[in-house]
């Protein structure tokens, strides 16, 4: 009877709030309340896939909704962003009847790393991806022994892991799982570099005997072939292995053989491809079938757009401040295209979930890429903008090609009259909406 | 002038951004034309107190600072003779704790530290977190940064700062850091000498009349980093009231 009153509850709270402002934790909480094992007695689907990384959560776990459901499942997807258990909750309650039964074939479930633990305790999926960990958010997360510690408590064995092996700090997670791991990675190309950019490395060390680890090469901050010198600890066999990538024509193969589209040229969307794909081959999907799926990719990756400036094109790479692996992938892809360029950053808030304004990530992101990128000017806007100069001084880059703006108003402006080139916009999530409209309205 | 800066465990003591400070020691004593040579060491590696003015360590997890202390162990007697013949010393966030007497897991497991100084450290099942605004009689203005950690630092018989605004050695305390002669502890993470160029000038200053007595401090611009300390100090005093 409380399983029912909690479902009815639950689904009215989800309508009442769809029309205010979409999906919540809150009808999960609710319904939580009032039947506290809730994620138990829930009849599960048949396929339960959960993705959880520092980066890439949600467009990993859309790629996923979007081959499933052009594959014949139905799906339910947490695509909210509601990433902890309340969110679980409210997507499981809004996907059943009133027995308790889930009608969809599929739920895919994006989960906050740390509260892998608390969803997994109840709901455990069929397969669970792993896509990166990284330093993030400092001031809630502490450090990633915090981090490494809830999320190996919600491992068990039964679950099917779908790993990024090119990741050593997953390696060292997985060390003792029992149950089955299918390996994705991207193979040395032409952006992978030899000799380690940074000295703060996430992982140095073997986890096994402490030996110094070695990297044959590297994709971006720790991520790469790596292996212990006593033989201890190394990366994994690929099973499905990103070869031959084409950024410019904007495809690559799965171990040499089978062609894929990618819908940007981002390092981190091959990631999140492979991802997917990795997991198509192990419920049976048809390879061809998978590239339609993603040829017919319908959804705009929140962090990427392509605009114009009067005539010049403006690349918006949407950053997360407190990541600094999101800044790197942002810089990294700056540094890839080639030509003479104007470059804007900043933010006005460190992070939307707390007051505190903690700046010490900025020292962890590789912003010293930036120096050999062929660089016009670049624009620091918003409340923090010295201190982004600051640290673009220190990366290299000299003074004078430093501005310094308040208001993106005033930035745009600037870079309208004063700075030459295509336009590659870096910003925090906070400005970086704000950014592409005034963008936008300028060039109407 | 020459000034060799030994960064002790780079890449296990580094949590918050630190690497910064010792990019800032560079540049401001490159500036004041000093050839600088920094040595990156970690664990098992040769290091030789002897030739270094400068040791810098960061903020590490937990049991990275363990694995270090122990590790570190190795020199207990040049590290003291290092600190008696006033050669500078900076530990920033729980690195600090190591040079007390020693240091109580969560497991209430004593590790004995490196037993130069008399306060001790014990680890908590909470993580202090907040905005850091300490005042010391070194330098006129405040120094600004941010607090991250999960120990405690207690009988400390010389605290480098006064808590305006922060946390402190522990809940609640109204001091924090610890100084003696040339060594300088402090739980304030991450690029503490990028945040406040007025600190980073008195260390320069210090540094630099202690090896070389003739010396003279030539004025170098650092309006972009003084506007960044100015703009957060008001900010920090907007979220207080």
């Amino acid at each position: 009877m409380r399983k029912v009153i909690a479902i009815i509850l639950g689904k009215i709270a989800k309508q009442v709030l769809k029309r205010r402002d979409g999906g919540s934790a809150y009808p999960g909480a609710l319904a939580k309340k009032i039947c506290p094992d809730i994620l138990e007695v829930l009849i599960r689907p048949k396929l339960i896939v959960a993705v959880t990384a520092t980066n890439g959560k949600t467009s990993t776990a859309t790629i996923i909704t979007n081959m499933l459901s052009q594959n014949g499942y139905t799906v339910g997807f947490n695509s909210s962003g509601t990433n902890t258990d309340n969110g679980v909750i409210t997507l499981l309650i809004d996907s059943c009847n009133l027995k308790g039964q889930v009608v969809k074939d599929a739920l895919v479930l994006e989960v906050d790393e740390r509260h892998t633990k608390e969803v997994f305790k109840h709901l455990q999926p069929d397969y669970l991806i792993i896509g990166n960990i990284t330093r993030d958010q400092a001031p809630r997360n502490g450090h990633l022994d915090v981090v490494m510690t809830a999320m190996k408590q919600a491992l068990n064995d039964n679950m099917h892991l779908i790993v990024n092996g090119d990741d050593p700090l997953i390696n060292k997670l997985t060390l003792n799982h029992k149950g089955k791991i299918t390996y994705y990675g991207v193979s040395k190309n032409e952006a992978s570099y030899v000799k380690a950019r940074v000295t703060n490395l996430d992982i140095a060390y073997c986890p096994k005997c402490h030996a110094r680890l070695e990297f044959k090469y590297f994709h971006y901050s720790n991520t790469g072939d790596y292996l212990c010198p006593n033989g201890d600890f190394k990366r994994p066999k690929i099973d499905y292995e990103a070869t031959k990538i084409n950024y410019r024509y904007k495809h690559f193969y799965i171990n040499d053989q089978i062609k894929l589209p990618m819908q940007n040229d981002i390092l981190f969307h091959i990631y999140n491809t492979l991802a997917a794909f990795t997991l198509s081959q192990l419920i049976g999907l048809k390879p061809e079938d998978v590239i339609a799926s993603l040829k017919n990719l319908s959804f705009s990756i929140i962090r990427f757009e392509k605009l114009k400036l009067d005539n010049r094109p403006c690349t918006v790479l949407s950053c997360k401040n407190e990541t600094p692996n999101s800044y790197d992938q942002s810089l990294l892809y700056i540094k890839r295209h080639r030509e003479k360029k104007t470059v804007v950053m900043g933010f006005n808030r460190v992070c939307s979930r707390y007051t505190w304004s903690d700046l010490g990530w900025l020292w962890d992101a590789d912003f010293e890429v930036l120096k050999d990128s062929n660089i016009d000017k670049i624009v620091c806007v918003g409340k923090f903008a010295y201190d982004v100069a600051t640290r673009l001084i220190y990366a290299g880059i000299n003074t004078d090609d430093i501005i310094i703006c308040q208001t993106l108003d005033q930035a745009i402006k600037i870079i309208r009259k004063k700075t030459k080139g295509p336009i590659y916009a870096a910003l925090n999530f906070d400005i970086v909406r704000q950014f592409a409209t005034e963008v936008k309205e300028v060039t109407l | 002038m020459k000034i060799v800066i030994a960064h002790l465990y780079y890449d296990l003591m580094n949590l918050y951004g630190e690497s910064g400070n010792v990019k800032a020691l560079k540049k401001y004593l490159e500036e004041q034309g000093v050839k600088v040579t920094i040595k990156f060491l970690s664990l098992n590696d040769t290091m030789d107190f002897a030739t270094y003015d400068f040791v810098y360590i960061g903020a590490g997890s937990e049991n990275n600072r363990l694995l270090v202390l122990k590790d570190l162990k190795r020199y207990q007697k040049d590290i003291k003779r290092f600190i008696d013949e006033n050669k500078f010393i900076l530990a920033t966030g729980n690195a600090h704790e190591i040079f007390g007497q020693y240091i109580i897991d969560l497991n209430h497991k004593k590790h004995k530290a490196l037993s130069i100084f008399d306060y001790y450290a014990k680890d908590v099942d909470f993580r202090i977190v907040d905005e850091v605004y300490f005042e010391t009689p070194l330098v006129k203005k405040p120094l600004i940064g941010f607090q991250n950690q999960a120990s405690i630092l207690r009988d400390n018989p010389h605290p480098l700062f006064t808590v305006i605004m922060g946390v402190g050695s522990y809940p609640n305390s109204k001091t924090e850091g610890f100084r003696y002669h040339n060594f300088y502890g402090t739980y304030i993470t991450g690029p503490l000498l990028i945040r406040n160029p007025h600190f980073t000038k008195y260390l320069v200053k210090t540094i630099l009349k202690n090896k070389y007595p003739d010396y003279k401090y030539k004025n170098i611009n650092k309006s972009i980093e003084e506007t960044a300390y100015r703009n957060f100090t008001k900010h920090l005093l907007s979220i207080k009231q």
